[in-house]
């Protein structure tokens, strides 16, 4: 799946591939954030297969050219959860936005565990 | 020459320390830095130890070991962006030294706040081995 959209040169297709990798390597960077984990079983498999590196733990999806971005992390423990989702969801906001020169909709952060 | 630091002295350190942290704020907004470039560096952290103040004057008893522990928990309950919950790990590291003390000497302040940075680090180590949740 990509996200299209054009300038006055022509169009511009961005892979789902690429936006997540930008997401997940700005969520890692993020303070607190100690990982990102695939979804669930079928997501771990594939991963398997396929090395995701810095897109594992990200979903896209698009409505038009807006972006919807689902982020599967591990926190570290200790730190307010509440606080770094927020900073989370803003770095990657930006970053995204910045990057593909499109509407961020939403950023969902999903904490599926916390590191010891 | 301060030998020891006391609940008291430790408690008039912070207040200095949020009351010169305000005065600059506005200063460390403007150095706009790492993730989101939109200034609110200086601001979040004196939220944060706004936070943290409030539950020092809350604290019933004068003792290090309990005002330090109050300070740590108000910091983390109140962190406000990046610079906050880094500022809120410090002190919970620096918490973790003075447990337990009535009062420190200035070499186990200086270990505490080494612990501070240690245990404000730690929350950067990336990649566990779980490959699904």
């Amino acid at each position: 799946m990509t996200v299209d959209t054009n300038n006055y040169y022509g169009n511009i297709s961005i892979s789902d591939n690429a936006i997540r990798t930008v997401a997940g390597f700005v969520a890692l960077d993020c303070y607190g954030v100690v990982d990102l984990v695939a979804k669930n079983f079928r997501e771990s498999a594939r991963e398997l297969f396929h090395k995701e590196g810095y897109a594992k733990g990200v979903t896209i999806s698009h409505i038009d050219n807006r972006i919807f971005i689902d982020l599967h992390c591990i926190f570290k423990y200790g730190v307010s959860i509440s606080a770094v989702a927020e900073s989370l969801k803003k770095s990657v906001k930006y970053s995204v936005e910045n990057f593909t020169g499109m509407i961020v909709d939403t950023v969902n952060v999903h904490v599926v565990g916390v590191c010891v | 020459m301060q030998k020891s630091i006391s609940g008291a002295t430790f408690k008039k350190m912070v207040l200095a320390g949020v009351s010169l942290l305000e005065q600059n704020k506005e200063y460390i907004d403007s150095l706009n830095v790492f993730p989101v470039p939109d200034g609110d560096t200086g601001t979040n952290m004196f939220l944060t130890m706004k936070s943290a103040v409030g539950e020092i004057n809350k604290c019933m008893n004068t003792d290090l070991s309990s005002l330090s522990e109050a300070f740590a928990k108000g910091a983390l309950r109140g962190a406000r962006g990046n610079s906050g919950v880094i500022t809120s790990q410090i002190f919970k590291g620096f918490c973790s030294v003075t447990k337990n003390c009535k009062e420190i000497s200035t070499k186990d302040f200086a270990k505490a706040m080494q612990e501070g940075a240690a245990i404000a680090y730690k929350a950067v180590t990336k990649r566990s081995s779980l490959s699904f949740a």
